[in-house]
């Protein structure tokens, strides 16, 4: 995995060499200025940032269009602490993927602990507010297996319940009914974080064909 | 005295008694039917057998006899105590029947309508007489308060022709069914018509054996199964959609009839059973197939029974036979979950295109998203960087359809930008980029193919609605290149717009799901749609305004 990361990074900063070239004179001083902020930052905000998440790509070339004469670290500060924002977002979305799909497919009840008090739900277009709606609606849908293809998680910029960060997750995949036949899905979610983890404030489920 | 003798002991109750072989049978309501058949006609075997026995002994036998068998009521001849039940005599009166009142009128010279007017008038008590009939020169019609039976007992009446009016009473056991002939069933159309109100759709059958034009010949209480079997059959035969079906106060036990509505589909949306006779709620069993969306069941036993309970459990146990009850006893119900369409035999809630967490927002939506997708069909897509925020989050997802389904079209362009947290877990791969701020995003979306959406296949669920933001799911389908028979694509847009000082939105969060459109999905695809939506900048309305900083201090 290491090695790949690398070769993108390589990729990446391509363009950027005859840029580099002018400013610094060598290709590898932006990399190594990148990484050497970044680990001066890891240290001294104690992070421990996964960094399989990381868009490295996107803090280098947000540094090439705001400025060419070599790495502000403040902003690189703030890029990373947005990245850290969205490296996070994105492990809470990976761990509660798993958790929502396999209880709905195998424990539906610990699926409604997993929704907010005052959750909105839209099944194909049956929306309502509330436990009580969530409660009915879930436990109304027949059995399912559900195959997620792809998710993608980000946080959001205005928070819905002010005060709570929250991200959005977009889900699709396949879902058989009952052992019927597969049919793809789409399903979104806004995650409230609370303790690391994510209780859903929104849930929009929608079947392609319909 | 030695031939009355006999005849005494033949009219005891008794093992071999004609009145035991009826009992139980004879006088309760719904019985009738299940004895009887047609009700009456059997009967009559065993009024031959007597008559023809008791022709022997005299008119007045035979004349009595008769008129208990054919009324179905104890002999009206107070004088012999031994056969008078009022003075504890032979006849069993099993429990929850009702006796009724018979009124007897020696020789009655005027018409029906005259005589009871008179009656009604003179009395105090309010009553409605019914099935009033001749018989020789008597007149006979019931009554079903005793104490209105008493009153017109008392009254002293004098009328033209008939000169002074006498009146007999005596209790009896209700009245007997009439063999529904041609004549009857006229006549309950005619009723039926009137009780119809064609603006309303709505048919008030309640207190039918009380209906004016009928209760002064028949007697049909629609608690006797017969008459409801005719009276539904008539309604199914000419009905086919009532809004509300009012059967109150008819003394209701069961409702096994109205299962004639649901065999020929007649669409009934309220029915009233309220002031009527139903002990369990076993009696909507066969009537789960009617959609109805109120019912009133008040003052029936089996209502006061369950609200002993709670409130809640009377509304759960109602909604088990009928799940898309909105109102019951005029309590508004929580809108349920519709099971309607069957998916693989599963019951599944219906697909509904729209939802809304608050209608309000309608217009809002439309016009922000029909705009949005003019200029990003009609291109250029740059023009659609002041629908974004200035640090907006913009992320593409590709994914194949599932495999069952089969991939005709190769989704590579979006695969090549797309983002994918699942490709860790499975492959160990970067997962691809958000997009940060609006000349990236304007950047990636010039770079996917042109397009032409389908505004028939947009489905839309608007979940979050606050002051500073609303959140929008929508799902569509859209065919690549300017050619609408092309290839086609599926997408989700998930995204949050946000007001703009200026009185407009925009996007500060972008989602965008892109797969390959199904079959289905390509079958309904730009039915209506002949060209590709072309509109002129100049009609444009404001409503992509730029946003500036003090968006960001917004949040």
């Amino acid at each position: 995995m290491q090695l790949t990361y690398k070769k993108q990074l390589i990729k990446t900063l391509e363009p950027l060499k005859p840029a580099i070239n002018a400013v610094h004179g060598t290709d590898f001083k932006i990399k190594d200025a990148v990484k050497e902020s970044f680990s001066k930052f890891k240290e001294e905000h104690k992070t421990d940032i996964d960094v399989k998440f990381m868009d490295i790509e996107t803090c280098v070339s947000r540094l090439e269009q705001t400025s060419s004469a070599g790495v502000d670290p403040a902003l690189l500060q703030k890029l990373i602490e947005s990245q850290d924002r969205l490296s996070q977002s994105a492990e809470i979305a990976e761990k509660f993927v798993e958790l929502y799909y396999d209880s709905m497919d195998k424990a539906r009840q610990k699926l409604l602990m997993m929704y907010l008090d005052d959750a909105t739900l839209s099944w194909n277009g049956n929306g309502g507010k509330g436990k009580a709606y969530v409660m009915n609606l879930i436990l109304a849908i027949p059995p399912t297996q559900h195959e997620v293809a792809s998710f993608d998680a980000v946080p959001m910029i205005v928070d819905p319940l002010p005060g709570r960060p929250s991200i959005m997750i977009l889900v699709a995949g396949s879902v058989r009914f009952d052992k019927g036949k597969e049919k793809a899905f789409q399903q979104s979610f806004v995650l409230v974080i609370e303790e690391g983890k994510g209780r859903i404030y929104s849930d929009v489920f929608r079947l392609q064909d319909e | 005295m030695g031939r009355h003798d006999k005849l005494r002991e033949q009219r005891r109750p008794g093992p071999s008694g004609f009145y035991e072989e009826n009992r139980g049978f004879f006088y309760s309501e719904e019985c009738y039917d299940q004895r009887m058949g047609h009700g009456g006609e059997d009967f009559s075997r065993f009024q031959d057998r007597r008559i023809g026995h008791q022709r022997k002994n005299g008119q007045k036998y035979h004349f009595d006899r008769q008129l208990q068998e054919n009324l179905g009521c104890a002999r009206g001849d107070r004088q012999d105590p031994k056969f008078d039940y009022r003075k504890g005599g032979p006849r069993y009166i099993p429990n929850g029947v009702e006796l009724w009142n018979r009124i007897t009128i020696k020789n009655v010279k005027v018409t029906r309508g005259e005589l009871l007017k008179s009656i009604i008038e003179a009395c105090p008590e309010p009553f409605v007489p019914v099935y009033y009939h001749l018989r020789g020169e008597f007149g006979f019609f019931f009554v079903e308060s005793s104490r209105a039976a008493s009153a017109i007992q008392r009254l002293h009446i004098t009328l033209p022709v008939q000169g002074k009016v006498e009146f007999g009473e005596t209790r009896c056991m209700p009245i007997q069914n009439l063999p529904i002939d041609e004549r009857m069933q006229i006549k309950l159309k005619h009723v039926l018509e009137r009780r119809y109100d064609p603006l309303a759709q709505s048919l008030d059958l309640s207190n039918f054996h009380y209906d004016e034009s009928l209760c002064h010949e028949y007697y049909v209480p629609l608690s006797r199964p017969m008459n409801m079997k005719e009276v539904m059959r008539i309604i199914a035969g000419n009905i086919k959609y009532l809004k509300n079906l009012d059967l109150s106060n008819n003394k209701l036990r069961n409702l096994d009839n109205l299962e004639i509505l649901v065999d020929k589909s007649v669409e009934v949306k309220a029915l009233n059973v309220s002031n009527n006779d139903i002990q369990s709620l076993n009696v909507f069993e066969k009537l789960k197939g009617l959609p109805l969306e109120s019912l009133m069941l008040a003052d029936n036993p089996i209502a006061k029974r369950l609200k002993e309970k709670t409130n809640d459990t009377y509304r759960r146990e109602v909604r088990r036979f009928f799940p898309k009850l909105v109102i019951l006893d005029s309590d508004v119900l929580p809108v349920p979950v519709t099971f309607d369409v069957k998916l693989d035999g599963y019951e599944m809630p219906v697909t509904q295109p729209k939802f809304l967490v608050n209608e309000g927002v309608n217009a809002v939506l439309h016009t922000f998203v029909n705009q949005y997708y003019r200029i990003y069909d009609r291109g250029p897509r740059s023009e659609l960087s002041e629908a974004y925020y200035e640090d907006v989050l913009f992320s593409l997802t590709a994914a194949p359809l599932p495999k069952s389904e089969g991939n005709r079209f190769n989704l590579g362009t979006y695969l090549k930008e797309s983002r994918n947290l699942m490709k860790i877990k499975q492959s160990s791969v970067l997962p691809g980029r958000v997009r940060r701020g609006r000349s990236e995003t304007i950047k990636l979306l010039e770079a996917l193919p042109k397009s032409v959406h389908d505004p028939d296949s947009f489905r839309y669920d608007v979940t979050i609605i606050t002051d500073t933001l609303m959140l929008i799911n929508l799902k569509g389908v859209f065919a690549e290149g300017t050619d609408p028979k092309g290839v086609f694509r599926s997408f989700t847009r998930f995204f949050v717009i946000c007001p703009t000082p200026r009185g407009g939105y925009c996007i500060i969060n972008d989602f965008l799901f892109i797969s390959n459109a199904s079959q289905a999905q390509e079958k309904v695809a730009f039915k209506r749609v002949e060209t590709p939506l072309k509109i002129e900048p100049s009609t444009y309305p404001l409503g992509l305004v730029s946003v500036q900083r003090e968006m960001m201090e917004m949040s």
